[in-house]
């Protein structure tokens, strides 16, 4: 199946559920609405053009300027194996509180790489199993591939009582000095 | 009397097991948190991001040309196939050529550090398992590779020999020749790798059958490289997506069968002869001319997308980028084939004891680097 003939069965089998099916450089690029995501990838996935490998998904940060209210891309890529040919699903959100449904339902990979997008962009994706932070700690505050993260508003990287709560108490000038190391090594060393 | 009279009920208990993030066995620093019944893994949940710098957010601010050579960084067993993804990601988006001799270049570098972290992996992979005679072997044969990349590039790791649009230096006087050396040498020696490992009996009984990914699972989770192959996916970028001057060399992609260790391991010997046989074709046919395009001072992307996979040790390596007209990237995201390769295997211990998950865990090869970026 060539790149036009993969667009067209994607488009007729997607019917009304994406926005539009194009046959781009790098292969298929079809947009859809948000609520509509799961309804593309699944047809995506089952349809005769067989995109049943999934690459990654990630996001892409738009913040508000001007007129404009910014907006959260989506991007899903896909592949199919026997078709050599890729798809990606580009959808956008709002920046805030608005959740997408998960995918990883449909692929088990879409699993880590939502959370990575929900510690990285702050994404909610409605009905994932386990929507934690997955490359940061879990205490880091914002999201810091926003593109208004300021990191210095959030550089409270260490919270003592979270995770290490027998050093919570601030260190005294005087204890501080008593844990100095002794001997040889406080004068010098061996040299 | 029966035997319950004399000691009483006995328990079946839930145990949960941690391992890591400091374990030998682990390859870095990843932690598992294991939940068992009696010697059989129940869940499986892996943590990770011991080792995260966002390299994405840290491209996005340092631009193109200063991030280039953190991209070594990523997966440090692989690198030149890191710098190429990226390089190829910059050449899509904004139309750089690169010179035919350099593209040459690129392959035989790509595949002489292919075959240098498969070395890698055969012989921690042995170590995991106890046989560390083979770590000794596969260390003795990456040596004179690192030693080519010494003389070719200044650094035994870490090389940053992919630039935008070429590489950094042609070959040296003489490095051909030693190229081809050190390549008949390191395939004379794989039928020794073979004694050592597939027909050892000790070894087999532990990697034969052991942790099977079945090829629908590796397709859904988006594995790659030699874990897809090895489960019977058949899927090269080398091949299917070929970028660079990949058509027009011949080569084979070796498949497995069933997709437990042993074929994960089996493939990956397959694959250092391939390369080998890749490395020759291409000193042979090693075109003439220069190896770098010159940029302008300030190398800048238009907008748009554009996508640079390359087919790494581990599988597809890719950068993804959205451009904006500046130095920098607008968005870079990396697509490390480690990740989707451990979120396969955190699926994949279920149900296997606990003596096996050091089996399966170094049966696929991961880099942290890779996995956190």
């Amino acid at each position: 199946m060539t790149r036009d003939e993969a667009t067209g069965a994607v488009a007729t089998e997607l019917g009304g559920t994406a926005v539009s099916v194009e046959g781009g450089p790098t292969g298929l690029l079809v947009r859809c609405g948000a609520e509509r995501i799961a309804d593309v990838v699944r047809g995506l996935r089952d349809g005769s053009a067989c995109f049943d490998y999934f690459t990654f998904m990630t996001a892409v940060d738009y913040p508000p300027s001007g007129e404009d209210a910014g907006r959260l891309d989506l991007h899903y890529h896909l592949r199919s194996i026997p078709n050599k040919l890729t798809a990606v699903v580009v959808t956008s959100i709002p920046r805030d509180g608005v959740s997408v449904r998960t995918v990883s339902d449909l692929f088990a990979g879409a699993d880590w790489h939502e959370r990575e997008c929900y510690d990285l962009f702050g994404v909610v994706f409605a009905g994932h199993r386990n929507l934690t932070r997955i490359l940061l700690p879990d205490d880091w505050r914002g999201h810091p591939l926003r593109k208004d993260y300021r990191q210095e508003e959030n550089d409270l990287l260490y919270v003592p009582e979270s995770r290490w709560p027998e050093m919570a108490a601030p260190r005294t000038p005087e204890a501080a000095a008593a844990a100095q190391p002794k001997g040889k090594a406080a004068q010098g060393g061996a040299g | 009397m029966s035997a319950m009279d004399v000691i009483g009920d006995i328990h079946q208990e839930e145990m949960l097991i941690n391992m890591g993030p400091q374990h030998p066995s682990t390859h870095g620093v990843l932690r598992l948190v294991l939940r068992m019944r009696g010697e059989v893994i129940e869940e499986s949940r892996f943590v990770i991001g011991y080792l995260h710098r966002n390299h994405e957010k840290i491209s996005e601010q340092k631009g193109w040309i200063r991030a280039l050579p953190l991209t070594d960084r990523v997966d440090y067993l692989s690198p030149i196939t890191c710098e190429w993804a990226m390089a190829l990601a910059a050449e899509r988006l904004a139309g750089v050529e690169v010179p035919e001799r350099a593209e040459w270049l690129r392959v035989i570098a790509a595949e002489l550090y292919r075959i240098a972290s498969h070395l890698v992996f055969a012989g921690t992979f042995g170590t995991d398992l106890g046989a560390t005679t083979l770590f000794l072997y596969c260390f003795r044969e990456r040596e004179p590779i690192l030693d080519i990349f010494e003389k070719l590039t200044g650094q035994r790791m870490t090389c940053h020999y992919v630039r935008i649009g070429g590489v950094g230096w042609d070959l040296p006087p003489g490095l051909d020749d030693e190229i081809r050396r050190v390549v008949d040498v390191i395939e004379s020696r794989l039928p020794e790798y073979d004694d050592l490992f597939t027909n050892n009996r000790i070894l087999r009984a532990r990697v034969e059958g052991v942790g099977p990914v079945t090829a629908a699972k590796a397709r859904a989770f988006g594995a790659s490289g030699p874990v897809a192959r090895a489960s019977g996916v058949d899927f090269d970028l080398r091949r299917d997506d070929p970028y660079g001057v990949y058509s027009r060399f011949e080569f084979d992609i070796p498949l497995g069968q069933q997709g437990d260790c042993l074929d994960r391991f089996t493939v990956r010997l397959e694959e250092i002869r391939q390369s080998a046989r890749i490395i020759r074709q291409a000193l042979d046919g090693l075109p003439e001319g220069g190896v770098r395009t010159k940029l302008p001072a300030r190398f800048k992307t238009p907008e748009g997308v554009a996508y640079g996979a390359v087919e790494g040790a581990r599988g597809e390596i890719g950068y993804y980028a959205v451009g904006d007209g500046s130095e920098a990237p607008y968005r870079l995201k990396i697509r490390s084939p480690s990740f989707s390769n451990l979120a396969v295997i955190e699926d994949t211990l279920i149900g296997w004891k606990i003596a096996d998950v050091v089996a399966i865990l170094g049966s696929v090869d991961i880099v942290l680097g890779d996995v956190d970026r």
